[in-house]
This record gives structure tokens, sequence and C-alpha cells, in this order.
């Protein structure tokens, strides 16, 4: 990779690549763009782009099926363009490998926002970062060897489970995990009863133990309809 | 009588049995004058063997005569021949010749004798042929009922269906005119209209939609209808309702002259449609053409019931691809939107970053745009009810969090209190996240538009026996009495508003819909001290429900 990142944008229609180009300008990078998830995949593969901007309604092909393809040989980070009311999309987009999502018509802080976290955390997993067992979020220590969790220096009990699902959505930190990610992670597959309740149950516990206020959550943030985000700042 | 419609006699051979009410028909194949002739014949020929004949011989020869013609000619054939027979006899072959004087008292046996036998024979004959003809009579009319039937209920179209009893019914009761009345879209003459299938003498197989067409007198199809009773117009334009009671319209009319009957076809207690049938030369009534009419009504009843079906079924069909139609419509008005909205809102950040204040109204206004046309959306599947719901069981601190986190941007410094039950209950309920998170976004923003300066919003969670109730109090100005049920209708807005202030006034009608559709309810009530609660109370649940019915455990 260059020292400039490269950023490609996929959408069918020039006004919202364009929209998105000038977005990205200021995070200085060059960007390429394409109509097509072909035009996508194979610009994909010729440049390594550092970030891939991908909308979900492309003429050709679908674009959870661009994701899937594109993870088949490529780790950079995905931030997929979806509509509100199409929750099911975006949830088989990042099971299929996208990182995140951003609504149209985006607010264009919240995508800058967006992509540098992102961008942040595709380089910590490419650099010395990688294989690190304890993660630091604001007065949160998680130490995933030893498993332990410490708040402003003092220990945190909290159930096998909770330490689970904590410890999947620190790893991911910045990603958006959906429900049925986090079941399979945590849960392993096995059988309960409401899955989804369980899960935000677990959620709403770990968020009294580690959050200052739990209803204004700093780290274990709600992505409505679609699952959870792990903030680290 | 005129011929039924050329095509279709020629198709097939209908019976027509039925088709001359009057008289009783026969078939002939000598004409009753031919058997007297044939009587005198023998006779004549008889008469010069007279002498050296028995009386046997001669009484057989005749009765054989008088036999062959009450069996060829009827009843009355029979008879006449057996009294010509008896005369002939005594006349020419009782001595003394030539008078109807009997010298023999023996005689007298053999005359009786052959009289009598004459007679039963004629008699039996009689009684056979009618049978024979009955017989005939009710195979035509299972003929006629079976291929009716098969038609009604094979006809490509229901109005085919309709048109084909009339056509069948008008030929097998041989009547001018029959009309089948079908009631349209209502209960009875105050709301329905009527359709009506004609068969005529001039029209043999024609229909006409809808009815009252011509000189047809529609009022005594509506008193069918309506009474639900049959009704004989008689001679001199008398209408005459006959109580269902009554089981024989012969019997109820007691010999008047009817010259038109209508029959209620029902389905279950409802009416909904007449059998019309009328002869201007009156309508001859026995117990067999009352039987095939009661038939017939029984089939047209079938094929308006079947004309019925596929009208609601058509109506169905329309609907369905209506509402795919809206649904295509607004996904894709959505989308269109949305595509020049964002352009939108990106230009006027760039706009913004090279010092253009200006540039924050325009991102606003895109904003409210955005927001409307998601109102609209939610409006539409409100009205359709299509509303995806998943309600499950949520913590509701999840829904607190999750509103908190969509709304305190644009609270700013302005405080929202939030208040959760004050025993450490973990409070639960049973609700869709996402569309009940857009209810309390909702009614928040409202009380920052509505509620003065920095005055905080209270959020409050409370739990009341089988409901979690979640209210957000304001200080505002609070809504006037009069006006407390009519903020939750669509496109309302409060006299006193803003123009500026909100969108298009869906937001508390949608934010009510959301809250009915996942078993739960949003009222409003004005608050102590001034100012307004806005309640959404959902379905409450326990920690032991999400196990509940699953089996297994966490």
């Amino acid at each position: 990779m260059t020292g400039t990142p490269r950023f490609l944008v996929v959408d069918d229609e020039r006004q919202i690549r364009r929209a998105v180009a000038h977005v990205l300008e200021p995070l200085s990078g060059t960007v390429s763009e394409a109509a097509t998830g072909r035009e996508a995949l194979t610009l994909a593969a010729a440049e390594s782009p550092a970030l891939v901007v991908l909308d979900l309604g492309l003429p050709d092909m679908d674009g959870i099926d661009v994701c899937r393809e594109l993870r088949t040989w490529s780790d950079t980070p995905i931030l997929i363009l979806t509509a509100r009311h199409d929750d099911q999309a975006t949830i088989a987009a990042l099971d299929a490998g996208a990182d995140d999502y951003v609504t149209k018509p985006f607010s264009p802080p919240a995508l800058q926002a967006r992509v540098r976290a992102l961008l942040r955390r595709a380089q910590r997993s490419n650099g010395s970062e990688q294989g690190r067992t304890v993660i630091e979020a604001g007065a949160l220590r998680i130490d995933l060897a030893a498993r332990t969790v410490d708040r402003g220096g003092e220990r945190v009990h909290l159930t096998p489970t909770e330490f689970d699902l904590l410890a999947t959505l620190a790893s991911n930190a910045g990603r958006v995990l959906t429900h049925g990610f986090l079941f399979t992670t945590v849960w392993k597959g096995r059988v309960f009863g409401d899955a989804q309740a369980h899960l935000r149950v677990h959620v709403a516990h770990l968020r009294r133990k580690l959050e200052d206020d739990p209803v204004r959550p700093r780290h274990l943030q709600t992505e409505l309809g679609v699952g959870y985000r792990f903030v680290t700042d | 009588m005129p011929e039924p419609s050329p095509q279709r006699s020629a198709q097939r051979t209908r019976p027509r049995a039925l088709a001359l009410p009057a008289v009783t028909r026969r078939v002939r194949r000598v004409r009753p004058y031919v058997w007297p002739l044939l009587l005198a014949v023998v006779i004549a020929a008889l008469i010069p063997f007279r002498e050296r004949l028995e009386d046997s011989h001669i009484t057989l020869a005749l009765l054989l005569v008088v036999l062959v013609a009450a069996a060829d000619g009827g009843r009355g054939v029979g008879l006449f021949s057996a009294a010509l027979a008896f005369l002939g006899f005594n006349w020419f072959f009782l001595p003394p010749y030539g008078t109807l004087v009997i010298a023999d008292p023996l005689d007298w046996f053999v005359l009786l004798a052959f009289l009598g036998t004459s007679v039963v024979a004629s008699h039996l004959f009689h009684q056979v042929q009618r049978e024979a003809d009955e017989a005939r009579e009710r195979t035509a009319e299972m003929t006629t009922l079976a291929t009716l039937g098969a038609e009604a209920m094979t006809a490509p179209r229901a109005e085919g269906a309709l048109r084909m009893v009339a056509h069948t019914t008008r030929e097998a009761l041989g009547v001018q005119a029959c009309r089948v009345h079908v009631l349209r879209d209502g209960d009875g003459r105050a709301t329905g209209t009527l359709e009506s299938a004609t068969a005529t003498a001039e029209l043999p197989s024609s229909a006409t939609f809808p009815a009252g067409e011509g000189a047809t007198d529609v009022e005594p199809v509506w008193l069918a209808l309506d009474r639900g009773a049959r009704v004989a117009v008689l001679d001199g334009g008398v209408v005459r309702v006959i109580a269902s009671e009554a089981s024989s319209l012969r019997e109820a009319l007691q010999g008047e002259r009817a010259l038109r009957l209508l029959i209620p076809l029902r389905a279950g207690a409802r009416s909904m449609g007449v059998l019309d049938v009328e002869d201007a030369g009156g309508l001859a009534l026995t117990d067999p053409r009352e039987r095939l009419l009661a038939a017939l009504a029984y089939y047209a009843a079938l094929g308006v019931e079947r004309a019925r079906n596929e009208r609601t079924t058509e109506r169905l069909e329309a609907m369905h691809e209506a509402e795919r139609m809206r649904t295509a419509v607004l996904a894709s008005v959505s989308h269109d939107l949305r595509t020049p909205l964002t352009t939108i809102k990106a230009l006027a950040h760039e706009l913004g970053s090279l010092g253009d204040e200006r540039s924050e109204v325009i991102e606003q206004e895109a904003d409210r745009l955005n927001a409307f046309v998601a109102d609209m959306l939610d409006m539409s599947r409100l009205a359709s009810g299509r509303f995806p719901m998943e309600p499950t069981i949520v913590p509701v601190d999840e829904l607190v969090s999750a509103v908190l986190q969509q709304v305190e941007g644009s609270f700013g410094a302005r405080p929202i209190r939030v208040q959760l039950p004050s025993d450490d209950a973990f409070p639960l309920a049973r609700f869709d996240l996402t569309h009940s998170a857009r209810i309390l976004v909702n009614l928040l923003e409202n009380a920052r538009k509505y509620a003065p300066g920095e005055t905080p919003v209270d959020l409050t969670v409370q739990r009341d026996g089988a409901m979690m109730r979640i209210s957000v109090a304001d200080r505002g100005p609070g809504v006037p009495p009069d006006e407390r049920e009519r903020i939750f209708d669509a496109l309302y807005r409060p006299a006193a508003a803003r123009p500026d202030v909100g969108s298009a006034g869906l937001g508390l009608a949608i934010a009510r819909g959301l809250a009915e559709s996942q078993g739960g309810t949003l009222t409003y009530a004005e608050r102590e001290g001034g100012g307004s609660v806005f309640t959404l109370s959902l379905p409450a649940a326990e920690l032991s429900d999400i196990d509940a019915g699953h089996g297994g455990g966490a």
C-alpha cells in the first residue's frame, strides 16, 4: 500500500459517488469510482483500496454478493450505504463481511467519522497491536487472556457468558456485530429460549456493570434493528 | 310457441315435455276418428255371418278393436269406441235385429259384460299411459336440471351462468320471459342495486345488465328480495306476496291466474337474488311444474352465488394489485428522493466547510424532507395494515438508551431527565424495539419543539400491573381539552402551532398507529403544574418469559 490511502466508491448514481468522494477528500486519499458490482470487484482487485464504500442497490449484482466475493480474497474495510426500512439487507451485508453501514441520506461528518474509525481499526489489526490480549476503553481494561475486566482499577465480576459477549464486542471494536453473529460466536449456536431477548438482557446487564450511565452507554452501543457496536473512545 | 335459439337446438335435443303447458302431450300415430270407422267396418263385415257366429265371437272381435282404440287414442277414444261397439252389438247382433230391444235375458248379461270389459280396459290403458307420460316428464325434468346444473357451474364466467339459467328456465317452463336478478353491493332496496340476466322469446339467451331495462317493473323484484317471499303478479296488475308457510303456489293463488312469478334466491338467511318468470298468457301451475320451478330456483341461487363470489374474488385481486402497486411506487419514490437528498446534504456540508452559514439550513431542510418521506412511507404501511412488527422481549433500558442516542444531539444542553423504576427491578416488556424507539423519539422531539426554552423534559418508566408505562412529560403549553384526541389524527396541526414547527402532522398519528399495532397504547394527559404527558404503554414481561415455551435454558 502506498502512502496516501485509496478509496473505492461503488454506487450506480453518479451524484452519490461525487458526494461520497467530496466527503472522503479531506481524509487526504484518492478516490476511484465504480458504477457496477463487476467494475467494483475488478477495481478492488487492481487497486487494493484501503476502504470500500458500497451501495447495496447495484444494477448488475446484489451488493451483498459483492461483499461476499470481496471477502474471499480481501480484508479491506467495507462500509455500506443503505436505506432506512431495509434492516434485513443491512444485516445480510454485515453478515456477508461488511464492517459498518450508513443510511441514506447520510450526514457527511458521520460518514467521515465512520471511515476514520474503520481505517484506524484496519491499521491496528495490520500493525503491532495484532494479537494483543488487553483492550482498553475509557476506564475499562479488558484482559482477554486472564478473562478479567477492571473498571477504574476495580475488578468487575462478570458471568462467563457476559465476558464472552464483551470480549467478542471489544475485539471487534468499531464494527457493527449483528444479532446473528453474536449468537453464533458467544452462544455457539446452542439452542435456548428467545435468543434475541437473551442477548439484549445480557447487554443490559453489561451496561449496568460497566457504563457510568447505563441509559447513555459510551461503549456498548445499540444499532437499532441490526445489532451492537463496541466503541473504545 | 316460439322456437328456442336455433344454435342451441341444433347442438342438443333439449327436452320439450314441459314446453306445452295447457295440454297433456301424447304420442299419436293415428287420428282418433279412425277407430269408430274401423269399428263400423268390422261390424259391417260381421253382419253377413251373424247367424252363424256366436255372441262371444262377435264380442271378442269388437272388444279387440275397442282395446286397440283405447291403447292408441286414450281414454276418451276408448270409451267412445266402447259405447259405439255396445250400440252396434245390440242393434246388429242381438235379436231382434234392428232394434235396441233385448229378448233373451242372457243377452243382457253378455252386453253388460262387454260394456264393463271395454270400460275397465280403457281405464287401465289410460292409467298406464298417464304413468308413462309422467315418467317421461320426470326424465325430461331431470335432464333439464342436470344440464342446467352442469352449465351453471361450468359456464366460463358467472355472468354466463346466470344467462344460462335464465335461458334454460324459460325453455323448460315454456314461458315468454325469464330473468335472474342479482342484488349487488348492499342488503336491500335502500343500499343495493340490481343486475339482471334476461331470456325472452325475442332474445332467447341475451343478458342485460343492469336491471330495470325496458318495461320490466322492478317493484315486485324488490318486494320478493326484501320480504324473502314468493311474489305473484296477477291479472290486472294485482301483486300478491305469498307467505312462506304456503307450500303450494297453486293453493295459495286459489285458481287466480298469475302472469308473473318471482321466487327469492337465498344464501343462508339472506335473499341475494330473484328468479322472475313471466308469461302474458298466464302461468299454468301444476305440482310437477311447481317442483321444477323450485329446482330451477335452486340452480339460479347457485348461479347467483357464483356470480357474487366471482365479483368478490375480482375485487380482492384488484385490491391486492393496487396494494402491490402502492408499495412499489412508495419504495421507488422514497429511493428516488433519497438520492438527491444525499447529494444536497453533501453539497451543503461542503459549502459549510467553505464558511457559508446558510448551508446548515439546507442540511436541516433536507433532513426534514427526509423525515417527511419516512412519515409518508410509515403512514401508508400502517394504513395498509402491513407494517412489519417483531415484538420481542426487550429490556426497557435498551429502548431508553436507543432513544437518547438518537435525540440528545438535537437537545443540545437541554436536559432529558430519565427515571427508571426505583426498585432494583430489571424492567422488561414485549415490543418492537425499532418502532417503539420511533414513537419515543417522536414524542421527545415534539416536547423539544413545543415546550419553551431550556425547561427539562422527563422520561419516566413505570411498571403498572400488566403494562409498562413510558411517559414523556414537558412544561409546554399543553393541549386544550377539545383537541386532546384530535392531535392523534393524521394531518392534524394544533391551531396555535408555529408554521415552521414539525412536519405534516403525521407524527402522533403514526406514533399511535405504531403503538397499537404492537399491542400497546399511546395516550395524552394534562400534566400537573402545566404541560403535557404522553404515555406509551407496552405489555410488561418477566425474565421467566424469555425461556417460556422454548424448553432450553441460557
